[in-house]
């Protein structure tokens, strides 16, 4: 009898234990750290976009498979930017007032970026840019995971300059990614002795391009150093392929192209073009083989993977560690942890410079197959530092700049002659 | 043996309590303080971590910024132009190159001298090495192709020329000289253009010095910075371990499980416990360098990391061992003073179950123990007197009860037991039975032959029991004893026992009688019968009647009682039977009397038995009936057989 009930004590004690302990555990479950994406999923640049925030979504996934971030599940709250730049300042401001996300993953254009800069640094919400951009920004409260200009336009020029030729032609589409991005080139072709032969900019979303390529003909270029971005490209190779200018005649160095727009390209007009990047499908790397594997099992093995994806891939990683250093989500503590982080990503050493807020990167150059993948032909071997304000002008005249094609346009893109459509 | 377990029990709840406690504090408190300090010395050494990321990028920066002013100076763009201008028009070993050189050489030998660099080289844009301060081999080889093309000068030489920015070159060991250096450089420019590349060959003594900052890393602490190199991780400063370490040390890449040396080459952030190229367990913590493109750990051996959790280690168990100690003696002091007390108790019960009364418990305490052995004391006192008290109790009763025994023999001594009384007269057969009730009984029986032919016989019962009927039952048998010589009737002689036994009677005490006389030679029976039960008379032909009730009242009450005569005449073979209450008031299962009516039932089945039979026979059937209780009554029974004058008229009958 005594036996029995010592033994009931000690069944009743665990049970209350068990019971306890299963509480807690429930008690526990976590609530998951809410984080936005914001691209276009509509408009000119949903082709671009789109494949970016499958980037980002498969970098959120990886995350939760391994346990979430603080143990915590990350939940991705997306939204449409609709190509529209004012329409991505809303969406930003819905994102961190009412959605209440920790963080947000976005924007492609530097218009949309600039249009959503102010908002993230007033309401001091962290914003992982993945794209390559003209630079000459800094802001306490973006991450810029893509390319700063000399990890990109400068060594791009100087692979064309040395062999293709020291005649160029600069094309971009109409807002203040090409606009600078070719102020730079200009520096940059002066610098290597060459001459800049006509420069041309057409509207975002136009693919009224042969007036321009009769006038790359005109001018007779070496190499067309390209900035257009979105579905233009598409208008604009074709008509380059229907005058007859091919990669042996007259060469095109592309900076917005990756291997996610030549899929929905004619590969025949493509074909043989170049392109610089910090990351291409093509690398051999243990990293990028594992990215590409995660990458197709979310989308099928056809699905292909470009800089700006793998930018935004690493973006969400880096966040995950940074909050994992920094045992907070807080925007301030994240920050703090993201200086000197560093990962092996797909396309190499990624590493936050803290002064900068951008990433050390490698630099490539490669050049279109017909398969839509690219032999890359050169690489910087080690992570470049970047750059984000060239010491070819004063930060003061670069804002400056800045500032001239702000106020003639009344934003940051050329809203055009139907100057009451977008801004 | 009690004691023992006691203490035992005692000693293992005292351990229970006091280390249970204990060690989970104990346990808590070292849990909680390694974790303290693992995390101080992981913040210490990420702190230091940065330090040293810090002082490494302010060393490049340093030399970033000396080149990229060297590049603006007018002066770098006309020397590298005039420079490359004079080599290519006239060759490096020209009067022409040489009246350049010489324009040249002392303004940029200052330099080097003045910022303590090894050695500054002008490379023209197409590649060529137009000039260096020290003019070693490097001079006059193309750094796009030539056989410097893989050296750090040549790699620092096409990062600026490609990137058009001040670059700086990985650690290596430049073929020269042979020392572990890096180059910085910048391209030169002129009204916008670029003409070529000025490269800055360090000192590396500056890399050396931050490296070999102990600073907050104790006396095994240490910052390694490594570089991934094909299949290996290869170490490019000395060790504080191994000195000739740098260049010289690799260790295969092994992807999983990675050592920090090999995963901070590799580009990850990080910090933990792990093993050094020594075996050694090390807390680490990790950097990618990308300024030059390696990987930095700065480490320190567990063992001196956690030397102060080893020190509370040995104080815990120190301190557990003594509070053991502490607690088993506290225990055993405890179990001896409350243990011992008991034992001593225990002792004594034991002496006290083997009867030994005398001693008292010597137990000196002033908790319950000592109140209980008090009490015990008390107890054991109060036992004895209560045992003496008995003891006298018993002797007193036992000496009254030997008394009564003999009273008893006495009292059965009075009455006539030999029967046959009268072997020699065959006229008659008398056969008597007392069974008393307690020792000493009040009834009584008698007879006496008077002459030849008088047979007296007497049966009582005196009221009462114990020693005053015992006593008064002796005065009336000697009375009736004493009055025979009278020759009186039995009415007669029973009024004079009246009379006799009336006066002095101050106990109120008296006695039913019933008094008879046989004529032996006719049969005939006078009697007189003073309030006792009346006889049967068991007839020969079977018939059973009780005598008339012809007499008084019980004697003793009062002397002016008259008694009267009765008559009944036996017949050969005729029997009287007299009885006391004790025969009919006898008490049988469920408070029944065994009654007239069983004792004639039991007295008529036996017409033909002896007078001796007849007694055995109803005193059996009387025993039966009660079936062993223990009889409240003396129980008597006489009974008188009549068998014919001598001359054998009985001998007719049967």
């Amino acid at each position: 009898m005594k036996r029995l009930t010592r033994l009931a004590l000690v069944a009743l004690v665990l049970a209350l234990g068990g019971l306890a302990l299963a509480g807690i555990w429930r008690g526990a479950a976590p609530d998951p750290i809410r984080v936005g994406v914001l691209h276009s999923l509509t408009g000119t640049m949903a082709i671009s976009e789109r494949a970016v925030v499958d980037a980002t979504l498969v970098a959120i996934e990886e995350l939760n498979q391994s346990g979430g971030v603080l143990g915590r599940p990350v939940e991705a709250v997306v939204r449409d930017g609709g190509s529209d730049w004012s329409t991505f300042g809303s969406e930003a401001e819905r994102l961190i007032l009412q959605d209440r996300v920790a963080v947000t993953f976005g924007c492609w254009t530097s218009a949309s970026r600039k249009q959503v800069k102010p908002i993230v640094e007033r309401q001091r919400h962290l914003l992982f840019y993945p794209l390559q951009y003209e630079g000459l920004e800094q802001s306490p409260y973006i991450v810029y995971t893509g390319a700063a200009p000399n990890q990109q336009i400068i060594p791009a020029i100087r692979w064309a300059a040395d062999h293709l030729g020291r005649r160029f032609y600069l094309v971009g589409s109409d807002y203040v990614f090409p606009r600078t991005a070719n102020a730079i080139s200009r520096h940059v072709v002066e610098m290597l002795g060459g001459a800049v032969v006509g420069e041309d900019y057409l509207l975002l979303g136009s693919r009224d391009t042969s007036p321009i390529v009769e006038r790359i003909q005109a001018a007779r270029p070496d190499v067309i150093l390209n900035t257009i971005n979105g579905d233009s490209n598409v208008a604009f190779f074709e008509d380059l392929y229907r005058v007859g200018i091919t990669p042996d005649t007259l060469p095109v160095m592309s900076f917005s192209i990756a291997e996610t727009e030549l899929s929905t390209m004619n590969r025949a007009h493509v074909a043989g073009h170049y392109a610089a990047w910090n990351y291409f499908q093509s690398i051999d790397r243990e990293e990028n083989r594992a990215f590409l594997s995660r990458l197709h099992d979310a989308y099928g093995p056809s699905r292909v993977a470009s800089d700006p994806m793998e930018a935004a891939y690493v973006g969400v990683h880096l966040w995950a560690l940074a909050v994992t250093d920094a045992q907070s989500i807080d925007t301030e503590a994240v920050r703090r942890a993201l200086g000197d982080l560093s990962l092996p990503a797909p396309q190499g050493v990624v590493y936050v410079d803290s002064e900068t807020q951008h990433t050390w990167k490698m630099v490539r150059v490669g050049r279109i197959r017909s398969d839509g993948q690219f032999d890359i032909l050169w690489e910087s071997g080690t992570p470049v530092r970047p750059a984000p304000y060239l010491p070819y002008r004063s930060r003061a005249e670069w804002d400056a700049f800045l500032q001239t094609l702000y106020e003639g346009w009344r934003g940051w893109a050329n809203p055009g002659p139907d100057a009451s459509g977008t801004k | 043996m009690i004691g023992r377990r006691l203490s035992h029990q005692l000693v293992l709840w005292f351990i229970l309590i006091a280390l249970v406690p204990f060690a989970i504090v104990a346990y808590l408190a070292y849990a909680g303080a390694e974790r303290a300090l693992r995390s101080e010395v992981t913040n210490g050494l990420f702190a230091i971590a940065h330090r040293q990321v810090e002082a490494i990028g302010a060393v490049v920066r340093a030399h970033e910024d000396n080149v990229t002013a060297l590049s603006r100076l007018p002066a770098a763009a006309d020397a590298v132009l005039s420079l490359e201008r004079a080599w290519r028009e006239a060759g490096p070993g020209s009067a022409a190159y040489a009246d350049v050189d010489r324009r040249f050489r002392p303004l940029l030998t200052s330099y080097v001298e003045a910022f303590n660099y090894v050695d500054l080289a002008l490379i023209a844009a197409s590649g060529d090495l137009v000039f260096s301060v020290k003019g070693g081999d490097e001079f006059g080889t193309n750094l796009k192709t030539g056989s410097y093309r893989t050296t750090g000068l040549g790699q620092a030489f096409e990062r600026a020329n490609t990137l058009l920015l001040t670059e700086f070159s990985d650690y290596a060991v430049y073929p020269d000289t042979g020392d572990i250096t890096a180059f910085a450089a910048a391209p030169v420019l002129q009204a916008n253009r670029q003409v070529g590349v000025v490269a800055l060959h360090l000192n590396n003594d500056e890399l050396l010095r931050v490296i070999r900052d102990f600073t907050g890393l104790g006396q095994t602490g240490e910052t390694v910075l490594t570089r991934i190199a094909g299949d290996d991780v290869l170490f490019i400063t000395p060790l504080r371990h191994d000195l000739d370490a740098a260049f010289r040390l690799k260790v295969p890449v092994r992807g999983s499980q990675a050592a920090p040396t090999e995963r901070s080459a590799l580009g990850y952030r990080g910090e933990g416990l792990a093993v050094d190229y020594r075996g050694e367990p090390v807390l680490a913590v990790w950097r990618y360098v990308p300024a030059i493109g390696a990987g930095l750990v700065v480490k320190i051996d567990a063992r001196e990391a956690f030397r102060p959790i080893a020190r509370l280690k040995m104080l815990t168990f120190a301190l557990a061992a003594a509070t053991l100690l502490v607690v088993v003696l506290a225990a055993l002091s405890v179990a001896r003073t409350i243990a011992g007390p008991v034992v001593k108790l225990t002792a004594a019960t034991a002496r006290i179950a083997d009867g030994d009364l005398g001693r008292p418990v010597d137990v000196v305490a002033s908790n319950e123990i000592g109140r209980l052995a008090d009490s015990f004391n008390r107890m054991a006192g109060q036992l004895e007197e209560s045992i003496e008290r008995l003891k006298s109790t018993t002797a007193a009763k036992e000496r009254i009860e030997s008394e009564l025994r003999v009273a008893h023999e006495i009292q059965m001594g009075i009455l006539p037991k030999i029967f046959p009384p009268f072997p020699e007269r065959p006229e008659f057969d008398l056969h008597a039975l007392i069974q008393p009730a307690r020792e000493v009984g009040g009834d009584f029986y008698d007879f006496f032959l008077v002459g030849d032919d008088e047979l007296y016989f007497v049966i009582g019962d005196v009221a009462g029991k114990g020693v005053p009927a015992s006593l008064f039952m002796a005065i009336t048998l000697t009375l009736f004893r004493s009055s025979l010589v009278w020759g009186l009737d039995p009415a007669a002689l029973v009024a004079k026992l009246n009379q006799h036994l009336c006066a002095d009677n101050d106990l109120a005490l008296f006695v039913t009688m019933f008094c008879g006389r046989l004529h032996v030679p006719s049969g005939e029976v006078i009697y007189s019968n003073g309030g006792h039960n009346p006889p049967y008379a068991l007839r020969s032909h079977g018939s059973l009647e009780a005598l008339p009730r012809v007499g008084g009242p019980a004697l003793g009450i009062s002397d002016k009682a008259q008694y009267q005569l009765g008559r009944v005449t036996l017949q050969p073979r005729d029997t009287l039977l007299l009885y006391t209450d004790g025969v009919t008031e006898a008490v049988g299962p469920g408070d029944e009397f065994f009654q007239e009516s069983r004792l004639e039932a039991c007295v008529r089945t036996a017409p033909d038995a002896t007078a001796r039979q007849l007694v055995e026979r109803v005193s059996r059937a009387v025993a039966e009936f009660t079936a062993g209780v223990a009889p409240a009554d003396d129980l008597t029974l006489l009974a008188l057989g009549y068998c014919g004058s001598q001359d054998g008229s009985r001998g007719d009958g049967s």
